[in-house]
């Protein structure tokens, strides 16, 4: 059974190619654009292994994402572990979770996701 | 007296009338000796000296000194004239007693004597009817007697004076009775009291003033350096913030591509062409991908923010030789390494490749074409205030044009490019070498070059062999 990773990124072009590189790597993947469209995604996926968002999001960004998950879905907030991807070379302390660059090169980007989940 | 210039009121631009004194006038004591008298006069001198001492102004230290003075000076009429800058002040003072005629003629008496003593404007040709005025026999002081018959009425007339004339001002004193000549005395020790307590006041007074206009001028100009300061950091801010956005922002569709690339070579069944192609898109893609970073990390050093480092453990030797080959493939064979076969430290493994790139490339950019590029490697150790410091020096040299005395002064600065290498019409930032530098002095070290026509352009990286020590003891 594969695992499932729910990819969550306000750039088209940054989430089509995060689903086809962790899609290649052996993963189940699910994309949505933006904390919005996630929320409204949540409730039809059956399990989620590990949610990879994006932490500067127009509109909702990542933390506020996290905040209206654990209001409306506190199961899944609770049961789902979730890193943030970021641009920041040196991410503030204060994220409260763990984090890894986004994607500038596809085997770097792979190990660092296997940090957390491996498919 | 209309003549009097005086008369006018308008020359007074201040004119004030002051309280009247609670004064009762006696009659020269004739009980007192002259000895009880002097006594009495010289406690009277004390405590308006005292008074003084804490002069105020006028209006409110100078009934205080009448008071005193009349105890044992009989007066009815005390008028006090004074010419400041190009404004006179009169004051008048006199006693319940004294009739309106009176005051009128102490006023007129005393501004007569204002001019006489002070030289006031026209005073040659004003009105000054009486002799007695002009005869000043006794020191400062005048004695004017009026015709006895009539309305007995003595002035005394002090000018206001401090270390010589013309004075500043007088100060007039009248009374019913003959004044003698200790009378005189007692007023004109008086007087001096006055003129150096007045004269002591404005100065401070002007001090003061001076010194709030200079305080308000500096604060002016501190105000002005401020907000041009607050001007040229907001102007820093902004630069550094659009460079920072501008570099994220262009990494982005950046890596977009870069991946796509990344993805067009893992494909199964395309051509070769393909493939090259699809790699020199990366290629190129990583080095704008540098470029980005190394902007990003001159605008760090700009803003004096330290370069973010991640030591580890690792041996120099092999680093440097990957970093070699790689740009051997871009340069070809033209590189030259002296190095010991392994040198073992800890630093951060990125820059030092930025350094040893950097360096490298401008060596293959300005130096000569047909000489190879030498790096050598060394360890060694310096004695840097009685610390024994193990450290490793990095030298790249190359021959070709030389780097003026001047250009070596700024060569390290950021957006500075030698005038040799301007001349030499090849593209750059100017950022390269304040990168080396700022990398340099990241991990606590230093960068220095040398060009002479024995050795050709050398530049020496020197760091010490062990970068932790410096990032604990900085940190907090």
């Amino acid at each position: 059974m594969k695992k499932t990773i729910l990819a969550i990124d306000d750039n088209k072009e940054t989430l089509f190619l995060e689903g086809v590189v962790l899609t290649q790597a052996g993963y189940q993947v699910h994309t949505a654009l933006g904390g919005e469209a996630a929320l409204k995604m949540i409730h039809e996926l059956k399990e989620i292994d590990l949610i990879l968002l994006d932490y500067e999001m127009a509109g909702m960004n990542g933390p506020e994402f996290l905040a209206a998950l654990e209001k409306q879905y506190p199961l899944v907030f609770e049961q789902t572990p979730v890193i943030y991807a970021t641009a920041h070379e040196n991410p503030p302390q204060k994220l409260n979770k763990s984090w890894i660059p986004k994607l500038r090169d596809i085997d770097k980007f792979i190990k660092d996701v296997e940090r957390f989940i491996t498919p | 007296m209309t003549d009097s210039p005086l008369n006018d009121e308008k020359s007074f631009s201040l004119t004030k009338k002051l309280p009247t004194v609670e004064h009762k006038p006696r009659a020269p004591d004739n009980t007192l000796s002259w000895q009880e008298q002097a006594y009495d006069r010289l406690k009277v001198l004390y405590e308006v000296g005292k008074l003084l001492s804490t002069f105020e102004n006028v209006e409110k230290t100078f009934p205080k000194i009448l008071d005193l003075c009349s105890t044992s000076f009989p007066f009815r009429t005390a008028v006090l004239i004074e010419k400041r800058g190009s404004s006179v002040m009169t004051a008048m003072w006199n006693v319940e007693t004294v009739t309106a005629e009176q005051i009128a003629r102490a006023t007129t008496s005393s501004k007569e004597s204002f001019i006489y003593l002070t030289g006031a404007s026209k005073c040659e040709s004003a009105n000054l009817r009486t002799t007695e005025m002009s005869s000043r026999t006794l020191s400062h002081a005048q004695t004017r007697t009026q015709s006895e018959n009539k309305d007995p009425e003595s002035y005394i007339v002090l000018p206001l004076y401090v270390d010589q004339l013309p004075a500043f001002g007088v100060l007039q004193l009248g009374g019913s009775y003959p004044l003698c000549e200790k009378d005189v005395e007692f007023v004109d020790a008086l007087s001096n009291l006055v003129a150096i307590a007045i004269d002591r006041y404005y100065r401070i007074q002007y001090e003061r003033e001076l010194k709030a206009k200079e305080a308000l001028e500096s604060s002016h100009k501190l105000s002005r350096s401020e907000a041009s300061v607050t001007d040229l950091e907001t102007e820093r801010e902004l630069r550094e913030n659009f460079v920072s956005l501008l570099s994220h922002d262009l990494r982005t569709p950046l890596s977009a591509a870069k991946i796509s690339a990344q993805l067009i070579q893992r494909e199964v069944g395309i051509t070769e062409t393909t493939r090259s192609l699809a790699s020199r898109i990366v290629f190129n893609m990583n080095r704008v991908d540098q470029m980005i970073s190394d902007l990003l990390d001159a605008n760090r050093i700009r803003s004096g923010e330290k370069l973010p480092l991640n030591i580890e453990p690792f041996d120099l030797i092999a680093l440097v030789g990957r970093t070699l080959e790689e740009l051997t493939t871009i340069h070809g064979e033209r590189f030259i390494l002296k190095a010991p076969d392994i040198l073992d430290g800890y630093w951060d493994q990125r820059s030092i490749r930025r350094i040893i790139e950097n360096l490298c490339n401008n060596a293959i950019k300005y130096g000569s074409p047909d000489a190879p590029t030498i790096l050598s490697l060394s360890q060694n150790t310096e004695k840097i205030t009685d610390q024994i410091t193990d450290q490793v020096t990095i030298e790249v040299q190359n021959t070709g044009d030389l780097i003026s005395p001047e250009d070596q002064k700024t060569l390290f600065q950021q957006f500075r490019r030698s005038k040799t290498a301007q001349d030499s019409g090849k593209k750059g930032w100017g950022i390269g070498l304040s990168l080396v530098r700022g990398v340099a002095e990241a991990h606590g070290g230093t960068v220095k070059v040398a060009s002479d026509a024995e050795r050709g352009t050398v530049f020496t990286v020197t760091l010490p062999i062990d970068s932790r020590t410096l990032i604990s003891k900085e940190g907090p």
